[in-house]
């Protein structure tokens, strides 16, 4: 028989905050992350991101080297400690094992891609700056048995992370997975969405009709998954996954699909996997990066799945797309949602820009919710969906 | 039994089934996989802009695939990829042109391939395959991730069809295996007998 994949802790850091409590406050409060950026370092000229303070993270940092399991002088790179700090959200509340039966999953695009910087790969050499590499110092820092696995699908990393594990713990193949998704704003970046003229000048607007493009951002999260009952008893309301999916356009590499086929495909995955149907799904927490055709697509892709009339937002305007983080860090306010029973307005959002009707969130409120459907997209064509349930105990 | 079908394609050997099919006269990365090509016999216009990363791996599910049914329903058609360096020639050359900030240079047509998943985007656009994508990167193939992953999709009733292996380039190094299940032979597949095959194929490159 099937386990449930249980929810039992999560953090995240972001430009809105340190913690998933100061996060949700500041979100629940119609913050923005979202502002001016005049670094060279990032960019020759300004640009609207989203950005972590850095004062705070080297600060927290230092405070959790006496958890680290590796030598007193180990030196992490930016990437790993806003990981490790993100896990370290999850661990204070719900100290996670670290055994045999624990998988940890790193959900990322590019790791430690500012290393590739003349005088930081000199520093840092170039081994450091590979994916696994990252992925073998955070699993080091906490002492995890297995290997740790780095999960690198664009956008939809984070997403799609949620569905694989949750499909390890459902058949038993993992008692737990432990999964961080996390990205950095960094020049080789910016300068790549800069070439693609995908970035707005402004705050973005998903599924607005004046939206132009999107908001990068930073941002790691950590969620803590099980099949172990034990390590729900601080949980007051009992969340799962209850099903997902991972689905490709096979259309075209940097644009998305014309029909929304991929994402529907993916978002009747993960229906038919929780056994819900569209009638059961109250929330969309969608992909909503506010490019033209993004939007557009999952407009047609909600349509297909009968979710038009369903309450639709996009927290790209709250914390910029923060890439292999977006999945888990917006998949953590969807599991808040649904603890604190209220919905998000979708920030940025006027008036209704996508060719098929969807109902956008324009006010936070009380809400009542049973099931929340994540879904994102990324270039590769690639798209996946999770569905986050309240449940009870087996 | 019948063999599982696999592709091994390094050092300048293209391995099908454990059988060498083309030995290249090129040493070189780049030049051996226009040897490849014209071996496929295929003419495919999006193939010249790819990386070479997505070259590889494209060609290695083009052999793969050859002669092989796949499922009529295209979202029950999918790939699991694990690389080792992600797209660190590609992200190289990206780095190149943004180093000087008096010749700053970013194209978008390099940048789409700094991300892993692209390369099978293209395998999944030639073939039309629009069900369970996924990479990751890990430091060597590991057959028992691999497996466990395919595994686990068949048992949830996720696909008909799912392509497995590792493809990878790196500066100096290159190496494809990919072999090919479905959902009537999962049943045989063992992640043992895949690592063997794996490391035959890699031997006999290496000879």
């Amino acid at each position: 028989m099937n386990k449930k994949t249980y929810i039992i802790g999560d953090s995240m850091i972001s430009s809105l905050g340190f913690g998933s409590k100061e996060n949700m406050k500041s979100l629940y409060d119609g913050n923005s992350g979202v502002q001016r950026i005049d670094d060279k370092y990032l960019y020759p000229e300004p640009f609207m991101g989203a950005r972590l303070d850095d004062k705070q993270l080297n600060r927290c940092f230092s405070s959790l080297l006496m958890m680290s399991k590796l030598p007193e002088d180990f030196e992490f790179t930016r990437f790993e400690k806003m990981a490790i700090m993100s896990m370290a959200g999850v661990y204070r509340d719900q100290t996670f094992p670290t055994d045999k039966n624990t998988l940890f999953i790193l959900s990322t695009t590019k790791g430690n891609i500012d290393l590739l910087q003349e005088d930081l790969m000199e520093k840092w050499g170039k081994e450091r700056s590979m994916l696994y590499k990252a992925a073998d110092v955070i699993a080091q820092f906490w002492g995890f048995e297995n290997k740790a696995r780095v999960l690198s699908n664009a956008c939809i990393s984070g997403v799609e992370a949620l569905h694989i594990a949750s499909k390890f713990i459902k058949q038993g193949v993992y008692e737990n997975v432990i999964i961080v998704g996390a990205d950095m704003l960094t020049e080789f970046v910016v300068s790549g969405f800069m070439s693609f003229q995908s970035l707005s000048s402004n705050v973005c607007k998903p599924f607005d009709e004046s939206r132009d493009g999107l908001n990068l951002g930073e941002a790691a999260g950590c969620i803590f998954l099980s099949s172990n009952e034990q390590y729900l008893k601080r949980n007051k309301t009992i969340l799962e996954i209850s099903g997902g999916g991972s689905s490709n356009d096979a259309n075209h590499i940097s644009g998305p699909s014309r029909t929304g086929d991929g994402q529907f495909f993916a978002i009747q995955s993960a229906m038919k996997e929780a056994e819900l149907t569209s009638k059961d799904i109250d929330h969309i927490s969608a992909h909503g990066t506010a490019t033209p055709f993004n939007d557009e697509m999952e407009s047609k892709a909600l349509n297909l799945a009968g979710l038009q009339e369903k309450p639709v937002n996009s927290l790209k305007a709250y914390f910029g797309h923060t890439l292999g983080a977006a999945g888990i860090i917006e998949s953590i306010v969807a599991i808040h949602n649904l603890v604190d029973q209220k919905i998000l307005k979708s920030l940025g959002f006027e008036k209704n820009g996508v060719p098929m009707p969807l109902i956008i969130q324009q006010k936070t409120e009380e809400y009542s919710m049973n099931n929340i459907l994540k879904t994102a997209s990324g270039f590769g064509g690639c798209n996946a969906a999770v569905i986050i349930s309240k449940t009870e105990k087996a | 039994m019948q063999e599982i079908k696999h592709v091994y394609i390094a050092k300048s050997c293209l391995f099908v089934n454990g059988q060498l099919v083309l030995k290249g006269e090129n040493s070189i990365f780049v030049k051996y996989l226009k040897e490849v090509y014209k071996h496929t016999d295929i003419k495919y216009s999006k193939y010249f802009k790819m990386d070479p990363l997505s070259k590889l791996g494209f060609l290695a599910a083009e052999v793969l695939l050859k002669d092989m049914k796949c499922s009529e329903s295209p979202e029950r058609n999918g790939i699991i990829l694990e690389n080792k360096v992600s797209t660190y020639l590609v992200d190289v050359k990206h780095q190149v042109t943004i180093n000087d900030k008096e010749n700053y240079f970013p194209s978008p047509a390099n940048f789409v391939y700094t991300l892993p998943n692209v390369m099978t985007g293209e395998i999944c656009i030639r073939h039309g395959f629009k069900g369970e994508n996924a990479v990751f990167v890990n430091e060597a193939f590991d057959a028992e991730f691999v497996c466990q992953y395919i595994k686990s999709m068949y048992e949830a009733d996720k696909v008909d069809m799912l392509i497995g292996g590792f493809v990878d380039a790196d500066e100096d190094e290159y190496e494809a295996f990919m072999f090919f299940t479905e959902k009537d032979n999962v049943s045989e597949l063992d992640a043992k007998m895949i690592e063997d095959l794996y490391l035959k194929s890699k031997s006999q490159a290496e000879e």
